[in-house]
C-alpha cells in the first residue's frame, strides 16, 4: 500500500492552530482541579471579606492569562520535522530543546481524541519509543488527515519492517486489506457495563467520597461537614437505613460501571491491519491504538464469572516497551465471545502448534493448602481473640472473610494449569471466572526457579518465566518437572533464531 | 518457508541440575559483615544518644530498641554468613545462571541472546577488596536481571566483554 504521501514532512511545520486551545484547557483544567475547593469557598463566601477573595480571583486572572500567553508562544516555537531518518522536534522560547527519535526505535504511533479534537477534527499523535529512556512523544493537535499520512509515512520507513516482510513474506499478501475483526453495538455495551466488577466500582465511590470529604475539611467547610457527619451517624443506627444505604450504593455502582464502560468503549472497533492490530473506542475523548505482531510479547484473555455467564471475554496483548511506561502498554478489548479470542489467537498464533485447553497439566495441591494453612493461622488468632473479647458481629464476619478466601484459592487451585507446545506456553488460571495467556516461548527473557521454605521441604518449586511484556509464574509443581520445564524453554529459546521483538 | 518438527527428548537436554555453580570471592562474606557492623554501631549510637537526652520514664523504651536491635544484628550477621553459601554463579555455553538465598532460594537463567546491556560496578568498600559486581539487565524487567556480587573486578570486566561478544556473534547468525 505504497501511497504517495500529500505532506512533505521534511519541511519544519507547526502543530493545527487548534493546539492553542488544546493548551489552554489543558492549563485550565489543571487550575481546577488542583483548587477547586479553594474557588468553591470563593464562591460561597460571596458575603465576607470580599477584599481578600477578589485579590484571589485576580491573582489566579492574571495566572491563567500568563499561561495562555505562555502557550501561545510556545506553540509558535514549537516545530517538527523529517530528516533522513529521524523525526525531530524543535521548541522552547528562552532555551531551545530539540528531540530527534530515531525511526528505528519508534514502537508504536496512537492517536488520541478529546472532545476538543473531535470538535475540530484533529488528533493527538503519541509516539512511543524502545530503549531505557522510556521517552514518549505526543504532537498535542495534528489536522487528521496529516496525523494519518504522518503515522504511515513513519511506519513505512522503519527500517525493522524491512525485517518482518522477509520472515512471513508469505502473510504479506493477503494482508493488505484491513480486516474487521469485532465491533461493539450498543446492546454489546450495555452488556459489558453490566458484567463489569461492580465491587470495584462500589469500592471506587466511597474512595471518592471520602476524598471530597477530606478536601472540604482542608479548606475549610469543616463546620458544614460536621453537621452532616452527625446526620450520617443517626441515621446509620437503624438496620433499615443501613439496607436502604447498601441498595443505594450497590444501584450507584451498577450505574457508574454503566456509564463509565459507555463512555470509555463506545463504538469500540478492533481491526486486523498490516501485520497488526488497531483498536479505537471512546465516545467523548476517542482513543486508537495499533499494536504490531512482533511487539506483541504475550496474549491474555480472561473473564469474570457474570462474564462466564454471558460468554464475554476480555483480551489483553501486551507490547514490548520500555520499563517506565511498560503498564499502559497493553492493548484491551472488552465485549470478545469466544470466537473473537479464537480469530486473535489465530492471527499471532497461526504458523504455531497452539491448541486451547489441550492436555492441561494440574499444580501441585500444595497450591491450595499452603494459603489455607496461613489463612487458617491468621484466622485462628484472630478468631480466638474476638471470642475472648465476645465481639461475636465481627466474629461472624471474620469467619465469612475466611470462607470465602479458602473458597477463593481453592478454586484457584482448580483452574491452573499449563501446557507445554512446541512453540507456545499456554497458562491456565482463574478463581470464579477465568484468567489465561500464552505466549510464543522464543520471546522468554528469562527465567527463574523459585523455592520457597515451604515449597522446599516438599520438593516443589515456582517457575518465573519473564517476557518483554510481564512475569508469568507457574506456581507449586514438582522441582523436578520446574527444572525439566526449565531446560525445555531454554533450549526453546536458544535454539530460536527468531527475533523476539 | 521449510517447516522443521524433530522431537525432542526432553531427558537429553542439558541440565539446569546438572550445572557446576562457581562460589563467590571469599572476602564478600568480610564486606558483608563490615557493612552490617557499621550499620549496627551507626544504629545503636543514636538510640544511645536518645537514650542519654530521654525523660526517665522513656529510657526503657530505648533499652528495648536496643535489644530488638542486637536481636536483628545477629540475624543479619546470620543470614550474611549462611547466604554466602548459597550465592554461585555459573557459566553455560549459551546462558549465564546466578542462584541466591537461603530460606527463599532462587536460581535465575539469562540465555545470553536476550541480553540488553551489561554493566560492572564497584562500591567504596569492594574497591579495599578489589571486588566488583556484574549486572546483567534484559528486557524482561528489573526483577528478573541478574547481578552477581563478590567477583573480582578483573572477572567481572572479563565476563562482561565474553557475553558482549556472544551478543554480538548471535547477531551475525
Amino acid at each position: 500500500m505504497e501511497r504517495k504521501s500529500e505532506f512533505n514532512f521534511t519541511i519544519p511545520r507547526r502543530q493545527s492552530y487548534v493546539a492553542i486551545l488544546i493548551i489552554i484547557i489543558s492549563i485550565f483544567r489543571r487550575i481546577i482541579k488542583q483548587l477547586w475547593p479553594l474557588l468553591l469557598v470563593l464562591l460561597f463566601n460571596t458575603k465576607g471579606s470580599g477584599s481578600t477573595s477578589d485579590r484571589i480571583l485576580l491573582f489566579l486572572a492574571c495566572m491563567g492569562i500568563l499561561s495562555g500567553v505562555l502557550s501561545i508562544i510556545s506553540f509558535f516555537k514549537y516545530y517538527f520535522y523529517v530528516d533522513e531518518d529521524e523525526l525531530i522536534v524543535e521548541r522552547g522560547i528562552l532555551r531551545k530543546s530539540r528531540t530527534s527519535i530515531p525511526f528505528d526505535r519508534i514502537q508504536t504511533i496512537n492517536f488520541e481524541q478529546e472532545l476538543v479534537h473531535r470538535l475540530f477534527n484533529v488528533a493527538k499523535l503519541k509516539i512511543d519509543t524502545a530503549g531505557s529512556s522510556g521517552a514518549e512523544l505526543s504532537l498535542q493537535a495534528l489536522s487528521w488527515p496529516m496525523a494519518n499520512s504522518l503515522k504511515s509515512y513513519l511506519l513505512e520507513r522503519r527500517p525493522h519492517n524491512v525485517l518482518n516482510k522477509q520472515v512471513n513474506a508469505d502473510d504479506i499478501v493477503e494482508e493488505n486489506i484491513d480486516h474487521q475483526i469485532m465491533k461493539v453495538d450498543f446492546p454489546s455495551l450495555i452488556k459489558i457495563g453490566a458484567t463489569e466488577n461492580h465491587i470495584r466500582s462500589g469500592l471506587l465511590i466511597i474512595a471518592f467520597c471520602f476524598w471530597i470529604y477530606d478536601q472540604l475539611e482542608e479548606v475549610g467547610l469543616r463546620s458544614y461537614v460536621n453537621e452532616m457527619n452527625v446526620g450520617w451517624q443517626t441515621i446509620a443506627s437503624s438496620v433499615y437505613t443501613v439496607f436502604v444505604l447498601f441498595l443505594f450504593f450497590a444501584i450507584l455502582a451498577f450505574t457508574y460501571s454503566l456509564i463509565r464502560i459507555t463512555l470509555k468503549y463506545y463504538d469500540l472497533k478492533l481491526v486486523r491491519e498490516k501485520s497488526g492490530f488497531r483498536v479505537s473506542y471512546g465516545l467523548l475523548n476517542r482513543k486508537q491504538t495499533s499494536a504490531q505482531d512482533a511487539k506483541i510479547q504475550t496474549i491474555s484473555w480472561a473473564q469474570n464469572w457474570l462474564q462466564k455467564k454471558v460468554g464475554l471475554f476480555q483480551v489483553f496483548l501486551r507490547q514490548a516497551s520500555s520499563k517506565e511506561v511498560r503498564s499502559g502498554k497493553s492493548i484491551s478489548v472488552p465485549g470478545c465471545d469466544q470466537k473473537n479470542v479464537e480469530e486473535i489467537q489465530q492471527y499471532l498464533l497461526r504458523h504455531t502448534d497452539f491448541i486451547a485447553e489441550a492436555e492441561k497439566t494440574s499444580v501441585d495441591k500444595h497450591f491450595f493448602w499452603y494459603v489455607a494453612r496461613n489463612w487458617t493461622i491468621a484466622h485462628l488468632l484472630v478468631a480466638t481473640f474476638m471470642i475472648y473479647t465476645e465481639s461475636w458481629i465481627q466474629f461472624t464476619l471474620a469467619s465469612l472473610f475466611y470462607l470465602y478466601f479458602i473458597c477463593t484459592s481453592w478454586f484457584k487451585y482448580k483452574k491452573k494449569g499449563y501446557t507445554l507446545f512446541n512453540q507456545v506456553t499456554a497458562i491456565y488460571g482463574g478463581a470464579y471466572g477465568a484468567k489465561h495467556m500464552v505466549f510464543e516461548n522464543h520471546k522468554i527473557q528469562t527465567i527463574q526457579l523459585k523455592q520457597s521454605w515451604y515449597q522446599l521441604r516438599r520438593n516443589l518449586a515456582s517457575l518465573e518465566i519473564s517476557t518483554a511484556g510481564g512475569v508469568v509464574v507457574l506456581p507449586f509443581i514438582k522441582k523436578e518437572t520446574a527444572q525439566k520445564i526449565m531446560d525445555y524453554l531454554l533450549y526453546r529459546v536458544e535454539t530460536s533464531n527468531k527475533a523476539w521483538m | 518457508m521449510s517447516f522443521e518438527n524433530i522431537q525432542i527428548n526432553v531427558d537429553t537436554l542439558p541440565a539446569v541440575e546438572d550445572i557446576a555453580y562457581l562460589p563467590l570471592e571469599k572476602p564478600f562474606r568480610t564486606i558483608g559483615i563490615i557493612q552490617t557492623i557499621g550499620l549496627f554501631l551507626a544504629a545503636s549510637a543514636l538510640i544511645s544518644f536518645f537514650y542519654f537526652n530521654a525523660d526517665k520514664l522513656d529510657k526503657q523504651y530505648f533499652l528495648y530498641a536496643l535489644v530488638g536491635l542486637s536481636i536483628l544484628f545477629v540475624l543479619r550477621i546470620l543470614a550474611v554468613l549462611i547466604g554466602f553459601k548459597y550465592k554461585a554463579f555459573a557459566l553455560r555455553e549459551k546462558d549465564i545462571a546466578y542462584r541466591s538465598g537461603w530460606l527463599f532460594q532462587s536460581n535465575t537463567l539469562v540465555p545470553f541472546k536476550r541480553v540488553q546491556h551489561c554493566e560492572v560496578t564497584q562500591g567504596p568498600l569492594s574497591r579495599i577488596f578489589g571486588l566488583a559486581r556484574l549486572k546483567i539487565f534484559t528486557a524482561g524487567g528489573s526483577q528478573s536481571d541478574i547481578s552477581i556480587p563478590g567477583i573480582t573486578l578483573g572477572k567481572a570486566k572479563q565476563l562482561k566483554s565474553f557475553i558482549l561478544k556472544k551478543l554480538e556473534h548471535g547477531e551475525e547468525e
